[in-house]
């Protein structure tokens, strides 16, 4: 793969998420600006170290990445997204776990269908 | 207001951009050892139409030292990925006409021999994985730092 094609998909997974934080800001209220900063650094963590773990298990292992690999792996980087989050913005707790899940679900499925 | 400009924008990129969120197969597989790897990229002139662009990748789909490894495609283009087959030594053929083809061994000289009973040395893809390891490290520790500072500014003291 080349870099610019990793790029675009980064670039693709983040428009989405913040998308999906923007929504569930109607409801949340927090300072937007803090909420887009978060998910788009949150991202720049949570997704290189996913393409990266998954590239060095398929090179190093031979073993293919499948589905049910990529679901193990999305379900952590739910659970390390949400800590992050609520690390980063201590308010609301319950939501932002909501809002980590539905936000990699949306980017989750839009790379299902989409592709 | 931002949320309707960057659903707009999402909403027209969306088609454009729809195959380029890449399937597992295309960010991870790999030729085997001892393979070389090659890729390729076409365009369309415009959607469903020909390829246009890709004298390299025709070259590989019909070499036959060549298979395809992993390919995605787009509205606006696409690329594929090749390994080159590992291949013996290639015997040597004379007279070019397909009804009249003749193999012919080349004759053992001292050194032939010598070259037989050693392994045919295959060029080594350069291992990339320290430096993309390093690389996703820093852009995390330098990601999870500002998010840090975010954080401080966040909450109240």
């Amino acid at each position: 793969m080349s870099l610019s094609s990793y790029f675009l998909a980064l670039s693709l997974t983040i428009f989405l998420e913040v998308i999906v934080g923007l929504l569930f800001n109607l409801v949340l209220k927090l300072k937007t600006r803090t909420l887009v900063y978060s998910l788009v650094l949150i991202n720049l963590i949570t997704h290189p170290i996913l393409t990266y773990s998954l590239w060095l298990i398929n090179s190093k292992t031979r073993i293919n990445i499948t589905t049910p690999h990529i679901l193990i792996a999305e379900a952590l980087v739910v659970l390390i997204e949400y800590l992050l989050l609520k690390l980063t913005l201590p308010q609301k707790t319950r939501y932002l776990a909501i809002l980590s899940l539905t936000a990699n679900l949306a980017s989750f499925v839009a790379g299902y269908l989409i592709f | 207001m931002i949320l309707v400009i960057l659903v707009a924008v999402f909403v027209g990129i969306v088609y454009i951009a729809k195959a380029d969120m890449y399937d597992p197969g295309w960010l991870t597989k790999e030729c085997q050892p001892g393979e070389t790897e090659v890729s390729c990229s076409f365009s369309y002139s415009k959607p469903f139409s020909d390829r246009v662009g890709d004298a390299v990748c025709k070259k590989y789909e019909t070499d036959p030292n060549y298979y395809e490894l992993v390919s995605h495609a787009s509205t606006w283009g696409g690329g594929i990925r090749f390994c080159k087959k590992v291949t013996s030594a290639q015997p040597n053929l004379i007279n070019p006409n397909p009804s009249n083809l003749e193999l012919v061994k080349p004759q053992p000289t001292s050194s032939d021999e010598q070259q037989t009973t050693q392994p045919i040395p295959q060029p080594t893809p350069p291992d990339y994985t320290w430096p993309i390891g390093v690389g996703v490290g820093v852009i995390s520790v330098v990601a999870l730092a500002l998010l840090m500072r975010i954080k401080k500014q966040s909450v109240p003291k």
